[in-house]
């Protein structure tokens, strides 16, 4: 590969050949830099021909990381911290054409007769003491995300672990913004965990104990296909 | 009242009890991000070394694809150099 061909820069290097007037060869360097990063980052991710894409992403996340040069803090090398913010514009993008079409409705709705099956998520080996313990902790997090949350808080916790929605697709649906959901849900789970430790009469780590058999890890989508 | 799908109460049920006072919302998480990466692979135990990063990584499928997709990207840049 070319790879060999961009120089070594200094980060203090970089910002001075970044700002103006802009060195064209620090530029070319920076964006032959991105685009193998990207390819490395995709590759395996997205399906189809990324070639033309990845060059759009570059260009985008060029421009952003020329704006924001002031908020580079110095505390990692500065093509670490470009390739993020190249990474973030790339699955942005990614997830806006994955998500375009879906609406929160779809993703929250619980289909008539869905049959509910506790007996596949309780320890197979569990005791009937146990099973039973474990389904009445199940039915205790129900009615609490059922009556204890806000219409608001229920909508945005369903679409991501229901719907597996993105949270910024999920704010962009809700008239938010990431930061904004992040602490509504945070707020809901606080809550959600302070009622289910007075219901249940158990402290979280003592939940998790009885769980712990087959503890989730939950959602592995962060390890799929980005289009998936 | 409609019964929640089975395997979303497990998923509820431990998006509860991982909940702590102190979180990162993304941005914090994206701000810490290129040191996070930079110091595991380096070697260094970030999970102790940075654990609200840790935390809202494990807890963002968002944030996470992206920390995953950044390690792949400078892996892949440091192979081809």
């Amino acid at each position: 590969m070319s790879a060999s061909l961009v120089k070594e820069r200094s980060n203090e290097e970089w910002l001075q050949a970044l700002s103006d007037p802009i060195s064209s060869e620090a530029l070319d360097d920076l964006r032959a830099t991105l685009l193998r990063g990207l390819r490395a980052a995709l590759s395996s991710r997205v399906d189809g021909d990324l070639e033309a894409v990845t060059e759009d992403f570059v260009q985008d996340a060029l421009l952003k990381i020329l704006a924001s040069l002031h908020t580079f803090r110095g505390e990692s090398r500065f093509t670490t911290w470009a390739q993020k913010i190249a990474i973030h514009v790339a699955f942005s993008e990614l997830r806006r054409l994955r998500w375009k079409d879906i609406s929160l409705q779809e993703l929250v709705e619980t289909p008539e007769g869905d049959e509910y099956t506790p007996a596949i998520l309780t320890d197979p080996d569990a005791s009937p003491e146990l099973h039973a313990t474990q389904q009445d902790i199940l039915q205790i997090v129900e009615t609490l995300v059922m009556e204890e949350l806000t219409d608001r808080q229920r909508t945005a916790m369903l679409a991501m672990l229901q719907g597996n929605m993105p949270i910024s697709e999920v704010a962009k649906r809700m008239d938010s913004n990431p930061n904004a959901l992040y602490k509504l849900l945070h707020d809901a789970r606080k809550r959600l965990l302070a009622k289910l430790e007075e219901k249940a009469g158990l402290s979280a780590q003592e939940v998790l104990a009885i769980f712990n058999s087959q503890a989730p890890r939950g959602n592995t989508s962060s390890t799929n296909n980005v289009q998936s | 009242m409609s019964k929640l799908e089975t395997n979303l109460l497990k998923r509820v049920l431990r998006s509860i009890i991982s909940t702590r006072n102190e979180e990162l919302d993304c941005s914090g998480c994206f701000e810490q991000l290129e040191q996070f990466v930079e110091r595991e692979l380096e070697g260094m135990d970030v999970g102790e070394a940075m654990p609200l990063v840790r935390l809202h990584l494990d807890r963002c499928d968002g944030c996470c694809q992206e920390y995953e997709a950044l390690l792949d990207a400078l892996s892949g840049v440091e192979l081809s150099v």
